[in-house]
């Protein structure tokens, strides 16, 4: 199938602009990462578990190719569980309070996020008006998402509605006297 | 278990769980975490507690048996 001119410019100026604020933020922030011991292992353990859950769905998505159901069986298949898998890792470094580092503040974190997330939103509504019900199909018994962008504001919330679960339950659970 | 003795140390001090952390470079909730028993510190975090708490290891995280 053929892409236009545009798809290919677009996606070489999306490459260029994420490489750009990648190389930036790892030469302005990278210092001021910081995790306390707890926190490292609490990521490494979210990140084994994260890696084994992307695993197991991959060998359930090749079994159910093997039986007749492909479902999983593309690239967009494949990126959704790939998302899954980042959740389920998120999700554990936030329940551990391992996600923000030391100097992170979590006001500013929160926006920074929903920020992101609204952004992605916004693309996503225009890459998919009027179809943002549908943003996740099934065509030809394969998975189709027509938006990446919604998918990723979708991952943002859910890690938002974490953070918001995890700050309730921690406010009731820690010591009165600290908080 | 609980480790009172180090509960009792920062208490003692007028520390917060906060001021405490902010003092040996962990988050709040390690500091809570050792405190309720949740999480057992390297001899690392261990000692920087100690030295800011003013008392030795035996004191602060020996358990008698």
């Amino acid at each position: 199938m053929g892409r236009s001119n545009a798809y290919y410019w677009g996606f070489g100026f999306g490459l260029v602009i994420s490489a750009v604020i990648i190389i930036y933020a790892m030469i302005k922030y990278n210092s001021k990462v910081r995790y306390d011991e707890r926190q490292m292992i609490a990521r490494g353990w979210a990140y084994k578990i994260g890696f084994f859950f992307m695993m197991i769905e991959f060998c359930v998505a090749g079994f159910m190719d093997v039986f007749g159901n492909p479902l999983f069986m593309n690239a967009d298949g494949m990126i959704l569980l790939m998302f899954i898998a980042l959740l389920v890792f998120v999700i554990i470094c936030v329940f551990n309070d391992a996600y923000m580092t030391l100097t992170d503040k979590p006001k500013k974190s929160v926006l920074s996020l929903v920020c992101i997330g609204f952004g992605n939103f916004l693309i996503g509504l225009g890459n998919n008006n009027p179809n943002i019900k549908h943003f996740i199909s099934i065509v030809d018994g394969k998975i189709r998402i027509s938006s990446i962008n919604l998918l990723c504001s979708l991952v943002i919330v859910l890690t938002l509605i974490a953070y918001g679960i995890k700050s309730l339950l921690g406010s009731r659970r820690d010591d009165p006297e600290e908080e | 278990m609980k480790n009172l003795k180090m509960k009792a140390a920062r208490a003692g001090l007028d520390l917060s769980q906060q001021e405490l952390a902010e003092k040996v470079g962990v988050s709040r909730q390690t500091i809570n975490a050792i405190e309720k028993g949740d999480y057992n510190p390297t001899i690392k975090l261990c000692r920087d507690i100690c030295v800011v708490l003013g008392k030795t290891l035996d004191e602060l995280f020996w358990e008698e048996q």
